[in-house]
């Protein structure tokens, strides 16, 4: 009996922190170098990984995401590019994106996170700040004094 | 995760590190935290090792009637861009682009002096008499007066200085050394060092003389070229070192014309008269900081005439206090070109200093390490 190549990889299950499973292969997991750390201190006995910090379904997202770079080598560069874009198109929004992110962060993937910081720098590059404070609720904690000085000096700046 | 719960200032800084200057200038009023986070230093070495290795390259020029920048742009081969490129003069050199800068304490007729800059934050001396420096950052047009150092102005010296940052404690600072002579023709010799975090200047042992000369910031420490060596000043531990010299140096010269300089803002370069060929300079580079085999005989070019851009050249940095322009053509062709400030103001030819310095645009502050710059 045939023994195939994906049979061979040893596998491992990732949980996620609303209990999701995901059985993947060692090497697609290594890419997250968090992942690949926990795995050499022998932190995967059990077979299962927990994830405290990752969602489900980002989780699988990510998941999408070391696969297709795992199975591609340098001669694809190309392709991987085109698919890198239409995997973060495909992400949509903002909020996904910077769950995302934040999830790259944590499994410290970094391919990935300088992906989605690119395509969140590109979304936010020309516009407002309200708009800025909008997408990522974060609050305008200047003094009405504070922010006219800074607008002030950023009207001085040379043209 | 979920939004809400705040964006990590880790994630914040991945994102705004990619923007252009146009965005981080709109972006310091969004909140403190990112007004903080874009005037810090550690900001901007992220941003910098980010920025791509065409780019445009900028100088700061100071005349006696203000202060300008000069930018050159970077155009990569095979650019679309090439065509388009308007800078260019009748003759095809290429021509920078001049912005005349607004510096608030600019006084008529008196020419400032540019001491140095770093992480877009520029260093300069106000009347030449290095006693009233300033940090300033023309971009969010900021500045910040520094008191004086304490030394005694009323007799004659040379000085030599520098301006750097010290990442291990996030602090900029500033050297100076101070040579006099005293009667029956004694040196005497002092040196202090600023703080911008103690906002002080306290004085430091030095048993160099390093006289009248530019310090090259690189490496976390400041540099200087005295007496047939190169002398760093490791900013963090505030003590003077020797840097490694090129093997050759000992027998290939001997009095002539020489200094250092830095090349595209990352590698100490020295240069001198050719033994060989006395109407050449040779030009060697220490390609590996501090690693003496590292040297390389960079270039060797003719000591007199000018040579011009041309259109496709890149400019890939400067040396020779920033009056060499260190010029690729090509792919493998390497040329260094006398950069000409030429200045028809009278005054220029007294003062016989054009000063030019490199200068990244940032939006670093000067008030980084309090909330005195938004009082």
């Amino acid at each position: 009996m045939s023994i195939t190549t994906e049979n061979n990889e040893k596998m491992i299950t990732l949980m996620s922190s609303d209990g999701e499973e995901f059985v993947v292969e060692e090497a697609v997991a290594a890419q997250s170098q968090t992942i690949k750390h926990l795995i050499e201190d022998g932190c995967s006995t059990e077979g299962s990984i927990p994830l405290p910090n990752v969602t489900g379904r980002v989780l699988s997202e990510v998941i999408q995401y070391c696969k297709k770079h795992s199975s591609s080598d340098d001669k694809e560069e190309k392709e991987l590019e085109a698919w890198d874009a239409e995997f973060v198109k495909a992400a949509d929004d903002h909020v996904a994106l910077t769950d995302l992110m934040m999830a790259a962060n944590f499994l410290d993937i970094k391919g990935l996170l300088d992906l989605v910081a690119q395509t969140l720098a590109n979304m936010i590059t020309g516009k407002s700040p309200e708009e800025v404070r909008r997408m990522w609720n974060i609050k305008n904690d200047f003094t009405p004094e504070e922010a006219e000085k800074v607008r002030k000096e950023n009207q001085w700046a040379f043209e | 995760m979920n939004v809400n719960q705040g964006l990590p200032l880790v994630i914040v800084e991945e994102i705004l590190a990619l923007l252009p200057i146009e965005s981080l200038l709109r972006f310091r009023v969004v909140s403190r935290e990112w007004f903080f986070l874009l005037g810090s230093a550690n900001f901007q070495t992220i941003r910098s090792k980010l920025l791509p290795p065409h780019r445009t390259q900028r100088f700061l020029k100071s005349r006696s009637s203000g202060l300008s920048l000069l930018s050159f742009e970077d155009v990569p081969e095979g650019s679309k861009h090439h065509d388009g490129n308007a800078s260019k003069d009748k003759e095809g050199h290429l021509e920078p682009r001049i912005d005349e800068l607004y510096f608030p304490l600019k006084r008529a007729d008196c020419l400032v002096k540019l001491i140095g800059s770093c992480n877009g934050l520029v260093c300069l001396d106000l009347e030449g008499n290095y006693d009233h420096f300033v940090l300033w950052n023309p971009h969010i047009r900021s500045c910040r007066e520094l008191p004086k150092p304490n030394h005694a102005s009323h007799c004659r010296y040379w000085v030599a200085y520098g301006f750097g940052y010290d990442s291990a404690s996030q602090d900029y600072k500033i050297l100076l050394e101070w040579t006099w002579t005293v009667p029956p023709g004694v040196r005497e010799r002092r040196t202090q060092i600023f703080s911008l975090k103690a906002n002080s200047w306290k004085d430091i042992p030095n048993h160099w003389e390093l006289l009248l000369s530019e310090g090259f910031f690189l490496n976390g420490a400041l540099h200087w070229y005295t007496y047939k060596q190169v002398v760093g000043f490791d900013l963090e531990k505030e003590m003077f070192y020797k840097v490694a010299m090129p093997p050759p140096w000992v027998d290939a010269y001997e009095g002539r014309s020489d200094g250092l300089g830095l090349l595209g803002g990352q590698y100490l370069c020295l240069f001198w008269i050719s033994r060989q060929s006395p109407t050449c300079v040779e030009y060697w580079v220490m390609m590996e900081y501090g690693v003496q085999a590292s040297w390389v005989r960079f270039i060797e070019l003719p000591a007199k005439g000018p040579v011009y851009y041309e259109r496709d050249d890149l400019v890939r940095g400067f040396m020779n206090n920033h009056r060499h322009l260190w010029v690729q053509r090509r792919e493998t062709q390497f040329y260094v070109i006398e950069f000409r400030l030429e200045d028809e103001d009278e005054d220029c030819k007294i003062h016989k200093t054009v000063d030019a310095i490199p200068y990244t645009e940032a939006v670093t502050s000067p008030y980084t390490f309090s909330t005195e710059g938004m009082e």
